[in-house]
């Protein structure tokens, strides 16, 4: 048999770009149509070029296009500058001069915009929906503009606040991309987690008055698994129009998911990526000034979040060696019983097992599908980021083995 | 004479580390994010590029004994000829580079398609879960170096399996 070279491994998966193919991945895996419409985009455009490094003069003179669109006044942009430390998107600061009802405004401000194709692909709109019914009730950043179709940015994106803090601590930093493992000691630890809890209960039990401005997420109801199989949809097409190898395990927990998935008894607005890293704080006085990275939320279970933030790959050991701390703040039990007096929300151990598969599921579906996918398409700003993180799909790959062997 | 990539690797390494990030603008983070993360990836690959040939021996290798016992559940000719032809490779002292990685995958969008089909057994699922053990073990193995797993006992069981 004639060899040939990985890449050409690669390439030899069928590409899926064509529109029989669309169709066929649309009909067979329904889902709400924003998520439709952003992953169909995302087929439509993978044949194009990869990501070329956009001169940040490009882009500042794409926002001030924007905002002044949006607001009809003179605007000036000064000091524009990329920031780091995210996994998805394109990140630019910058100093803003707008008018908004006749009064001046100054503010420093940051633009978040895909790249051409991300470690996932999510919606602007929803985002910049999610983060409007947020403010005011947890810490976030104020969310400005939107530029959707990338009528005026190069691609699709928002510009908010900018937030002051950090996600890690200066003195100790982690030694893992995207704020994975961080340890913040012992000392800082205690003050963060009870805002950590506090948090994810507030967000759980928003008031429904708040997600009415929600228009491109589909309705929940209470006592259906419509939802939650919409979810499985979702991310069983993201992983055949991504993955560049089969892995049959994913294909098993796919299928469990959508057989057994469970009604919903309460519907929360669900972050989708709720864990250290993802939060900044203030160093000083060891308040969290802003939760970012809103763009997986969901209305669905809340369980999602409870193992999402429990997973292994987001916390690490405490200095006793055997006490395993969640997202690096406290132990699990003990954060399942906070939660619960915050939230007055009940923490169900079967739908704690069931979403743990669902976010192992998912997460194999980020690292072992999509983000080879991308790298190997050079279709984002940071490849190097991305192909490192991909390793930790092998990690949930093998968590995701046992806890279907408990199922099946 | 000899092709020597292990220097190559070396030789980078050492040009980024000791001449290229000294240099870098200490504000420039997201260059020195990944000016890290380069050396760190350069790092692995020269640790595990000595072993790149037995790992695609040793992945086929399991992927076929996954295969067989499926073929022996639920025959199918057409994939037991596909497992003959990777067994077959499998004893070549030469392969054709990337050879083995193409068949792997072969073999496994053949198991994917048959749990994909909803006629297939719930035994035939549990097959492919607790067959895939070797594999994922595997995988985990190899890519220890990433600094993903939080169990150091965990660590430590699957670093035997490489040589760590």
């Amino acid at each position: 048999m004639k060899g040939k070279a990985l890449v050409d491994a690669d390439s030899e998966r069928q590409s899926l770009t064509d529109e029989a193919s669309i169709s066929r991945l649309r009909e067979r895996y329904p889902t709400e149509p924003e998520i439709d419409r952003v992953l169909t985009r995302k087929l439509r455009y993978r044949d194009g070029p990869g990501y070329s490094a956009v001169a940040l003069d490009v882009v500042a003179k794409a926002v001030q296009s924007l905002v002044r669109a949006r607001t009809n006044g003179p605007v000036t942009l000064s000091s524009p500058r990329w920031l780091g430390g995210g996994a998805s998107k394109l990140q630019m600061a910058f100093e803003l001069e707008w008018e908004e009802q006749g009064a001046r405004q100054r503010k420093s401000l940051v633009l978040r915009m895909e790249p051409p194709e991300a470690i996932v692909e999510t919606s602007r709109r929803r985002e910049f929906e999610v983060l409007q019914a947020v403010e005011g009730a947890v810490p976030v950043p104020v969310c400005r503009w939107v530029d959707v179709a990338a009528d005026y940015l190069p691609y699709p994106g928002l510009i908010y606040d900018f937030a002051q803090g950090v996600a890690k601590p200066s003195a100790r930093p982690s030694q893992q991309v995207t704020g994975i493992g961080t340890n913040f000691g012992p000392g800082l630890r205690k003050e963060l987690a009870d805002q950590f809890v506090h948090d994810l209960a507030v967000i759980h039990t928003l008031d429904k008055a708040r997600l009415t401005g929600l228009a491109s997420f589909e309705p929940v109801i209470v006592g259906s698994n419509e939802s939650v199989r919409r979810q499985v949809n979702w991310w069983q097409r993201v992983w055949q129009e991504d993955c560049l190898e089969d892995v049959p395990l994913v294909d098993v927990a796919a299928r469990w998911l959508f057989e057994n998935a469970p009604p919903i008894d309460h519907v929360s607005l669900v972050h989708g990526d709720f864990r250290a890293g993802n939060f900044l704080y203030d160093e000083e006085s060891q308040q969290i000034t802003a939760w970012l990275d809103w763009e997986l939320a969901v209305l669905g279970d809340r369980h999602q979040d409870i193992t999402w933030t429990t997973g292994s790959h987001f916390g690490h050991y405490a200095e006793d060696g055997v006490t395993f701390l969640a997202s690096g703040l406290l132990p699990v039990n003990e954060f399942y019983a906070r939660y619960e007096a915050a939230s007055g929300l009940s923490v169900d151990p079967q739908r704690l097992g069931y979403y743990r598969i669902f976010n192992d599921f998912t997460s194999c579906v980020h690292m072992l599908g999509t983000a080879p996918r991308v790298a190997r398409g050079g279709k984002t700003h940071q490849d190097i980021v991305v192909g490192w993180l991909a390793m930790i799909g092998n990690v949930v790959a093998g968590k995701l083995r046992q806890s279907l062997a408990e199922v099946i | 004479m000899t092709p020597n990539l292990d220097l190559q690797l070396q030789v980078a390494i050492k040009a980024l580390t000791d001449t290229i990030l000294p240099a870098l603008d200490p504000s420039q983070r997201v260059a020195a994010e990944q000016l890290h993360l380069t050396v760190a990836t350069l790092s692995m690959v020269r640790q595990r590029l000595p072993l790149l040939a037995s790992a695609e021996w040793q992945i086929l290798a399991h992927a076929i004994e996954l295969a067989r016992a499926i073929v022996e559940l639920a025959p199918n000719p057409a994939f037991k000829e596909l497992i003959e032809r990777a067994a077959t490779l499998l004893t070549e002292p030469n392969p054709a580079p990337g050879a083995q990685v193409a068949i792997t995958r072969q073999i496994s969008a053949r198991i994917s398609d048959i749990v994909r089909d909803p006629e297939t057994s719930g035994e035939l699922l549990r097959l492919v879960v607790s067959g895939s053990e070797k594999l994922c073990d595997y995988a985990r193995a190899w890519c220890l170096p990433g600094g993903f797993e939080t169990d150091p006992a965990d660590a430590a069981r699957l670093g035997s399996l490489i040589g760590d």
